[in-house]
């Protein structure tokens, strides 16, 4: 009985499954018609005509030849026409099984040799052609059998492969090294190499006939030529001065002059080189003959950075709105080619039209997000210089919403995005303006025209910097001398004379440094003459104070620090007389140290640094100290006197806080009480944290702060004003909030992009 | 740009063209008519390389030109092979000895010289230009010296022999140095040489490519698990059987074999082709030394030759014969090896020689995993 009932169960089912497969073969519903009758072979698995139909299924209408084949094959061994062979070929070789495809085919070719009708005629064809195409897919793998078996050798060397090395034999009789355990998938990019050309080749190495050298370096020389010529060879590399150049710098530049032709949009994180990578455009540019007339557009803080590295490290001279030029001249100073100028400066009224009445070669900006509003002068500039190549360059590109982006971007390529609406509706989230609607489709687009390296993706893990300020109390002597300086400086500030405002900071920063660099500048300035009555009695009487005084205070402060601070350190101060006096005081104490000075020639140079590295724990140093060299096995810094501009301040610290550098980083400031250096660290150190900060943020945050000053001059212009220590703190702390809001506003924008952006347009 | 003039300038005097140079960055040529030609320009022609500086009648000769391209023409078959012969120098046997006790050193065998002669040795310079296509494409030219007798590769001695390229000489046709060896063989080295520096070159490329491709892979990883997490919800949640859940479970794995598809896609995508092509060869013949020493480990012997090299004034170590680095181990086989390639088996603590058994462990068949 019971099993009366399941045969009728199962027979049942069996007609509602050829029932609905049925419906699906009508409605040509093939995915739904396959599993059906799968489920029916399984209940009654010897149907040849089932397995005919889900081999045909598979084959024609669902193209899975996996599928296909397995349905073939049991139709193999039931009575079956002569093309399943030819069929069951087809579908090894779409499932690269070359092997099984090539033996089938040929046993098609076999049996229907002599069969002369259309159908047999065309499918041989067919056929043979497979055929051949099998028998040189065997053949490739087989030689990659063969590489594989050489790479899985060679993969060793590969760049976690240690350079030779004179091995010493205790180092060698190691025991052999375990072999890691397999990762769980590990995905990696497949690298394979196709065969040279190999019987053409060794033919012309056995030929022994051989040209003249001429020949043979031509020949050469034209090759690398032609790599210049596609970009993978870049003509600049050899001509940069004191620059240690990274592969993604390299490759930035590369894409940027391969893919992007000239237009793009640099964000790399700080501190990765920015500035680099544009210097190295603008250079390959220039030697390629490509453009002559150059503009960079920088915040006024960042215009004479930008002159000093192009002309350290690039040996190309730009003119700027810094210059006295300028402002003897402003009509001329617009017909040069190679300028730097100021934002502020360059949108202002008075020069907006001169600079876009000129047709420019390339356009530079730097810390663009000053353009990320289409309503402001700034991003009117721009938008009307006629230009060629252009290069936006900004570590935060998006600090508010996407609209922005937009902004930016359709400087670079007008057009790319449409309209603003248009642009919103495609790519901007309803209700939440700073994020993208279809993240991937943006993304294919930004790709175009944007570049953004990470510290992550260049393995950057720099240490973290700890600092600390001592604050010394200076001798009644040297608080004289700083007073009377000070105070020659506010009476002549804003007179009309002799004595210009770079001579007066000039005369408080050496102040500020030490007596004897000041004693110098005091003499010149007499000499000059020109002078008021008054003014000469006061400068004699300061450069007599400074003739009084033989040790300083912070001298001492400074020798307590090198002999209790046991490691390899440098000492870094700006004028060479205060250099000279610290070698005179570690000469007489018996310190041993070498000196690197901008005015020594390169051999010179490479021979201190050789001493510090290998002899001499202390390195005397002004600012060129150590730049574009490898100092990184020094992690400890002492700032004898310190630069007003906090980039100034940032670069001391760079040369030992940077890629390479594996240990934390100690800074230590000499500071005199209540001089501008003192309030400056308060500001700086106490304020925004500056040492602590990643390399490169200070130029960020000073990039965010707005003004139309350059940052000495701000710290000047409170000095100046101020009257009384309360009015003098009450400024710095004006100036301190200023910053902290930059700080802010930069970490907020820092976070955004880094939603926005992630890691997707890195080179 | 001086770079480009001196070049032309070269190319077209080496061709009987008379060449003049001219004030502004520019060269005044008189070409024989065959050669304007095949260059495609007038037989009397002024190229300028600033295109500020340019005149009317001046073609602009940069990087990006066309003309570059045609010079191949003139340039032809010249330059493909060429020689040089290097003057010897005193080679002391005791101090070549000595070197070979300090570079050679055996960790699990011994040696003996056997042999020590001097004799003119040949190497052969190699000029390949290698282009890797990915989603970009990137070319470069690496050289590769490889001594003909050993097949050992002394990189150093490329910058040696700078100098005596700069000096120039006409090859001496009737110095016959018969190689000692195949050229196949040579040639053969060179390219395994070449792969390996390419891998260095393409390193931080590749890095960055297999981040990438991370990314990607875990963003596919990400979409897929939502769904299978769906379906696996939607089973439990409606306490799915039988059919229906047959069904669910069918789909889950077809979401798991459309990931493996698309994840094969990815790695396709990124997947880099290399080809290298020869540009030409300079053969550099050396009054060297060569060493026949004798390796042995328990009862195998095995005879090699390691060469003295004079100008570097050291021996040419003997490299490894899995991944080209130095050679400090023998396997039973006598295979020479570094102390990578001869390895324990993370999975049964087999000593391996990673020539004798590339893949995978004779005794557990664990995979041998390549990445170190």
């Amino acid at each position: 009985m019971r099993k009366f009932v399941d045969h009728w169960a199962r027979q049942k089912m069996l007609r509602q499954l050829y029932a609905q497969a049925n419906k699906a073969f009508k409605q040509k519903s093939y995915k739904t018609e396959a599993p059906l009758l799968e489920k029916i072979l399984e209940l009654e698995p010897d149907r040849s005509d089932i397995i005919q139909r889900l081999g045909s299924l598979y084959y024609n209408e669902l193209g899975d030849f996996g599928k296909a084949a397995v349905y073939f094959e049991k139709m193999r061994k039931m009575s079956h026409p002569l093309e399943l062979f030819f069929h069951l070929g087809y579908c090894y070789y779409q499932c690269k099984n070359f092997l099984k495809a090539r033996e089938n085919l040929e046993k098609y070719l076999k049996k229907i040799q002599g069969q002369k009708d259309r159908q047999a005629r065309e499918l041989s064809k067919r056929a043979e052609g497979l055929l051949e195409s099998c028998k040189e897919q065997l053949i490739r793998e087989k030689e990659r059998k063969l590489q594989l078996k050489e790479e899985r050798g060679k993969e060793a060397a590969t760049k976690k492969m240690p350079p030779v090395q004179e091995v010493s034999s205790e180092q060698e009789k190691a025991t052999p090294l375990t072999q890691p355990a397999k990762e769980e998938r590990e995905w990696r990019i497949k690298i394979t190499y196709l065969p040279p050309e190999d019987k053409a080749t060794i033919e012309l190495l056995k030929n022994s006939s051989y040209d003249n050298l001429a020949n043979y370096q031509l020949r050469l020389q034209y090759h690398h030529l032609t790599l210049f010529k596609g970009y993978d060879e870049l003509v600049c590399l050899n001509q940069l001065h004191n620059v240690e150049k990274f592969w993604y710098q390299i490759e930035t530049v590369k894409k940027v002059l391969k893919q992007f032709r000239g237009r793009v949009l640099l964000c790399d994180e700080v501190g990765l080189g920015k500035t680099i990578e544009a210097g190295m455009l603008i250079k390959e540019y220039l030697l390629r003959g490509m453009i002559k007339k150059i503009l960079i557009l920088t915040p006024t803080s960042l215009v004479s950075q930008w002159r000093e590295e192009l002309l350290t490290k690039f040996d190309l001279y730009f003119a700027t709105t810094d210059d006295p030029a300028f402002k003897q001249s402003p009509a001329e100073f617009w017909k040069k080619d190679q300028i730097i100028a100021s934002l502020n400066i360059a949108k202002s009224r008075h020069h907006f039209q001169s600079v876009i009445d000129k047709e420019y070669d390339l356009v530079v900006v730097d810390e663009v997000h000053h353009l990320k509003n289409r309503q402001t002068l700034n991003w009117k500039l721009v938008d009307s210089l006629k230009k060629r190549f252009i290069f936006l360059l900004s570590a935060t590109p998006v600090q508010n919403n996407l609209v922005e982006l937009y902004n930016l971007l359709t400087l670079l390529k007008p057009g790319i995005f449409k309209t603003e609406s248009h642009f919103k509706k495609e790519h901007v989230r309803r209700g939440n303006s700073r994020l993208p609607s279809n993240r991937e489709k943006l993304q294919g687009l930004l790709r175009e025209v944007m570049i953004r390296n990470k510290r992550s993706l260049v393995d950057v893990r720099l240490p973290k910097r700890f600092a600390q300020t001592i604050l010394i109390e200076p001798s009644e002597l040297e608080k004289g001398v700083y007073e009377r300086v000070s105070n020659f400086v506010r009476e002549n500030y804003h007179k009309d004379g002799n004595m210009n405002k770079f001579t007066l900071n000039l005369l408080l920063m050496e102040a500020g440094s030490s007596p004897f660099a000041l004693k110098e500048s005091l003499n010149k300035l007499l000499d000059r003459g020109n002078m008021d009555m008054s003014s000469v009695l006061k400068l004699k009487e300061i450069i007599s104070l400074t003739q009084e005084v033989s040790t300083l205070e912070k001298g001492k402060r400074l020798l307590e620090l090198v002999k209790k601070t046991g490691d390899k350190k440098i000492v870094f101060a700006r004028y060479y007389k205060t250099l000279a006096y610290i070698a005179s005081l570690l000469e007489r104490e018996g310190i041993p140290f070498t000196q690197f000075r901008g005015d020594l020639t390169n051999l010179e140079k490479d021979k201190a640094l050789t001493q510090f590295r290998d002899g001499v724990d202390l390195l005397l140093s002004s600012e060129s100290g150590g730049e574009g060299r490898n100092i990184q096995f020094c992690n400890t810094m002492i700032n004898y006197d310190l630069p007003w501009n906090p980039m100034l301040i940032e670069q001391r610290i760079g040369r030992i806080h940077r890629i390479g550098q594996t240990r934390d980083i100690f800074i230590f400031n000499l500071s005199v009480k209540d001089t501008i250096e003192d309030y400056i660290l308060r500001v700086l150190d106490q304020k925004i944290n500056m040492f602590q900060l990643v390399i490169g943020e200070i130029e960020s945050i000073l990039g965010n702060m707005e003004t139309e000053e350059d940052f000495e001059g701000i710290i000047m212009d409170i000095w100046v004003k101020s009257s009384n220590r309360q009015e003098l703190e009450e400024h710095f702390d004006d100036l301190g909030e200023r910053l902290l809001e930059a700080k802010r506003s930069y970490e907020k924008t820092k976070e955004l992009d880094e939603t926005l952006f992630g890691d997707d347009y890195e080179v | 740009m001086e770079g480009l003039m001196s070049f032309l300038t070269l190319v077209l005097e080496s061709n009987d063209v008379l060449v003049e140079r001219k004030d502004g960055g520019r060269i005044e040529a008189l070409l024989p008519r065959d050669i304007a030609t095949s260059l495609g320009i007038r037989e009397y022609q002024t190229f300028c390389f600033d295109s500020q500086e340019a005149r009317s009648d001046d073609l602009v000769v940069t990087y990006d030109s066309d003309l570059i391209d045609r010079l191949s023409v003139l340039l032809d078959r010249k330059g493909q092979l060429s020689q040089i012969i290097l003057p010897g120098a005193f080679i002391r046997r005791d101090r070549a000895e000595e070197s070979l006790r300090k570079r050679l050193v055996l960790n699990n065998a011994v040696y003996r010289i056997k042999d020590f002669e001097e004799k003119r040795v040949a190497y052969r310079v190699f000029n390949l230009k290698y282009t890797a296509i990915s989603d970009e494409k990137r070319e470069d030219i690496i050289t590769i010296i490889i001594n003909e007798a050993t097949l050992s590769f002394p990189e150093e001695m490329l910058e040696v022999i700078g100098p005596y390229l700069r000096e120039g000489q006409e090859p001496n046709e009737s110095v016959q140095i018969p190689s000692s060896r195949p050229i196949e063989e040579v040639y053969r080295m060179a390219l395994r040489v070449l792969r390996r520096k390419i891998g260095e070159e393409l390193s931080d490329f590749e890095r960055s490519m297999n981040r990438r491709l991370k990314k990607d892979i875990l963003r596919l990883e990400d979409y897929y698990e939502t769904i299978k997490e769906e379906i696996r919800q939607k089973i439990a949640k409606k306490n799915l059987e039988g059919e229906h859940r047959k069904a669910e479970e069918s789909r889950l794995k077809a979401t798991e074999v459309e990931l493996e598809r698309r994840i094969k896609d990815q790695i396709e995508k990124y997947s880099v082709k290399v080809e290298s092509k020869l540009i030409n060869a300079l053969r550099v013949i050396v009054p060297s030394a060569l060493f026949n020493v004798e390796l042995q480990r328990k009862k195998e012997k095995r005879e090699v030759k390691i060469g003295y090299n004079p100008l570097l004034k050291k021996i040419e170590y003997l490299s490894c014969e899995g991944c080209l680095a130095r050679g400090c181990y023998l396997c039973d086989d006598l295979h020479v090896l570094c102390q990578r390639c001869f390895f324990k088996c993370p999975g049964c603590e087999k000593t391996l020689c990673r020539v004798c058994y590339p893949d995978s462990c004779p005794r557990c068949k664990g995979i041998i995993d390549s990445g170190l």
